[in-house]
């Protein structure tokens, strides 16, 4: 039996602090893993703000959803943006010196690589990125 | 995000940061991190007390290594702990921003 938690925020870069402090809260109440804390914790800063400051300000709202099962926690995120599939976006080349370090496009890098898988769907006009975190 | 800087000798400055290097922690470094890149060379960056980084927090710090490097000096990242760091490993930053975990290392490395 899985338990689920929801929580809806405003598309607005202000939100994420509260979004923070969910997680920590949800990470107690579903006893998971520090290291899963951390990876939703980064996964949700880096999903909203790409979907915050380039959604074009036609995301109104950002529905977040986690359920844990027994050895996995699926996490949905939906928003009302601009289709965008993140699962496929390119993930940046990486720089040899710090001169020609680039600047950003390191978000999608990151959930990439902590979250165990990810998923994108458009349902009407809804962006859906699912992700899993394996537990243990 | 609390940001305070030590000068160790030689001219070596050590800045220690503790918190949430998010975007709102970015966000409140980001105008002390440029007045410090006018003025100091060798920086050692402390994250032994910084509990979470996203990439906005990483965009800090490269670009004040960036400015430090152009400027003939040095930047070195110290004592992530392991999140923090696999978040740095991840980005790529550790091959362009070398991490210590031993102080005097850090102060070697700052000071070539």
């Amino acid at each position: 039996m899985a338990a689920a938690e929801t929580l809806t925020v405003a598309a607005d870069l202000s939100e994420l602090r509260r979004v923070g402090i969910w997680v920590a809260e949800l990470g107690a109440r579903l006893a998971l893993p520090d290291k899963t804390v951390f990876a939703l914790d980064l996964c949700f800063e880096e999903a909203l703000s790409n979907i915050i400051r380039h959604g074009g300000g036609a995301a109104k709202a950002i529905e977040l959803n986690v359920a844990r099962a027994a050895d996995l926690v699926s996490v949905i995120i939906a928003d009302t943006g601009p289709a965008f599939d993140p699962s496929v976006a390119a993930a940046p080349l990486p720089a040899a010196t710090v001169e020609e370090a680039e600047i950003g496009g390191l978000g999608i890098q990151l959930i990439r690589k902590f979250a165990t898988t990810m998923s994108y769907c458009r349902r009407g006009d809804v962006n859906e990125l699912s992700l899993t975190f394996a537990l243990g | 995000m609390d940001m305070a800087i030590a000068a160790l000798a030689d001219g070596v400055s050590k800045v220690t940061l503790t918190g949430r290097l998010d975007i709102q922690g970015a966000e409140k470094i980001d105008l002390p991190f440029s007045v410090l890149q006018g003025s100091h060379r060798k920086v050692i960056v402390d994250l032994a007390q910084v509990s979470f980084m996203a990439s906005m927090g990483i965009r800090t710090i490269v670009l004040s290594a960036k400015s430090i490097k152009s400027k003939g000096g040095h930047m070195v990242l110290l004592k992530p702990n392991p999140d923090v760091e696999q978040v740095l490993v991840t980005s790529g930053i550790d091959t362009i921003i070398p991490i210590f975990h031993d102080l005097d290392a850090a102060i070697a490395a700052v000071s070539a």
